[in-house]
């Protein structure tokens, strides 16, 4: 039945004396007919195909019989009906090219897990190993380049590569700095000045006890051993010295205030992105503000879950004012301690705070806060030894 | 060259005769047809002729009986 509607095929009447003899005719010409119905002793109706009925007709002529095509069906016969919107038929067979190619590429590449990398680097590591926006799916070995990019991001973990339609998706793990990984010769030296509250040194000569007051740079553990077998050798000095030391954060905050306020004005414009290429859907640059807060807005087209290259891209420009303010010594006191709060766990993360002190100053332009703190932490810090 | 013709039946609903030489009468209960000694005549209600080839007919219908000749 599919090859019958490829193919085409006419409907057709015939009519005159001993229609079974037309019929054999037919068939000895290699004309096959199908769905054949006899109407009457003397007329017939039949289906044989497009391309094959003029044959037929010129069978009748010359056999005298009559022969009617009363309608046409199938491909041929659309085509030719849709002959005059050809542009129509080209425009759908260019689309499912487009789209077939746009399935077969990767057009996308999302990176995760990142920190200390940063994106411009995994995708150079990605490009060496061989997968870049543009690459066909079926050339890529996905388990390859995997271990190509962990061979060339030495500072990665793990990594997790999957394709998601035209995207690709990296997942990488970034291994934890470690000090025990550092291979060449060192000491480790105090960052601070403090009091020594416990010493673990895994590799080198410790230098310092619980209780010693120590200076910044003094040395903690050396990296230069003495054996009674192999004379002086150097070693990567390792470990943990923990000690109390002082510390000062100081937090301002001013009675007078600048800060950007939205007005609530907006405007919206959009671009389409078309693989890495953008065009603009709005003349010239579009509403500008002075001063104003951009806001990307990316929406990338999907076909059967497959993402493609084209997506819109929305950019909205919230307008914005300077506004002064003026803040009453209470709110800004209360705004100096949020500020020293946050100041404080970025800076002492997971060190041990003993002893915390504050003092507050108030000025004619602001408020001080000022805290002292006692923090227990390690001070250790490497410092190469340089050989010749 | 098929020399005899080959038939089958499909129970009593078509039938595919191979190595037939012609048509001889179309009714909606019987057919009739060439064979290369013989004509075979397909007897029936509803019966049409499903496809034709130049050695081949495939008879649709219900199909009641058939006698060779």
């Amino acid at each position: 039945m599919l090859f019958r509607y490829i193919y085409g095929y006419s409907l057709c009447r015939l009519t005159g004396d001993l229609p079974e003899k037309f019929i054999n005719i037919l068939s000895k010409k290699h004309l096959s007919v199908w769905d054949l119905t006899a109407s009457s002793d003397t007329e017939f109706t039949f289906c044989i195909r497009y391309f094959e009925r003029k044959k037929a007709l010129n069978a009748a002529m010359e056999y005298g019989y009559g022969l009617n095509v009363e309608k046409s069906f199938g491909l041929p016969v659309f085509l030719l009906k849709n002959r005059l919107r050809c542009g129509l038929i080209i425009g759908a067979v260019i689309f499912a090219v487009l789209i077939f190619l746009m399935k077969s590429c990767v057009w996308s590449i999302e990176i995760e897990g990142n920190h200390s990398l940063s994106d411009e680097q995994i995708l150079n590591a990605l490009s060496d190993a061989g997968l870049t926006e543009g690459s066909f799916k079926s050339s890529l070995n996905l388990r390859n380049i995997r271990q190509k990019l962990r061979l060339k991001l030495p500072g990665v973990s793990y990594v997790e590569l999957n394709l998601d339609g035209s995207k690709a998706k990296v997942s990488i793990i970034e291994a934890k700095e470690s000090k025990t990984e550092e291979k060449y010769p060192c000491n480790l030296i105090a960052g601070y000045d403090g009091v020594i509250r416990r010493v673990e040194i895994t590799c080198g000569e410790g230098a310092v006890k619980v209780g010693d007051m120590v200076k910044k740079g003094q040395l903690l553990a050396s990296g230069i051993a003495d054996s009674p077998v192999k004379g002086f050798f150097l070693l990567p000095a390792n470990g943990r010295v923990l000690a109390a030391h002082t510390e000062k954060l100081e937090a301002f905050i001013p009675f007078e205030e600048e800060y950007f306020k939205r007005t609530g004005e907006f405007y919206e414009k959009y671009r389409l992105k078309l693989f890495n290429f953008y065009i603009k859907l709005y003349i010239g640059t579009g509403k500008e503000y002075p001063i104003y807060d951009k806001i990307y807005n990316y929406k990338e087209l999907t076909v059967f879950g497959d993402t493609l290259p084209i997506g819109l891209e929305k950019i909205t420009l919230y307008e914005k004012v300077k506004e002064h303010k003026t803040l009453s010594e209470s709110e800004a006191l209360n705004a100096a301690h949020l500020l020293l709060d946050g100041m404080e766990s970025e800076r002492f993360g997971d060190a041990v705070v003993e002893s915390k002190r504050l003092s507050e100053t108030v000025t004619d332009k602001g408020v001080y806060i000022r805290g002292y703190y006692t923090v227990t932490e390690d001070i250790a810090v490497r410092q190469k030894i340089e050989t010749d | 060259m098929i020399y005899d013709a080959h038939i089958e039946m499909f129970g009593s609903r078509q039938i595919l005769i191979e190595g037939c030489r012609g048509l001889l009468e179309y009714r909606e209960n019987i057919i009739r047809v060439a064979l290369y000694k013989k004509t075979l005549t397909v007897t029936g209600t509803n019966l049409h002729l499903e496809n034709m080839t130049e050695d081949s007919i495939t008879v649709c219908g219900t199909i009641d009986g058939t006698i060779f000749e």
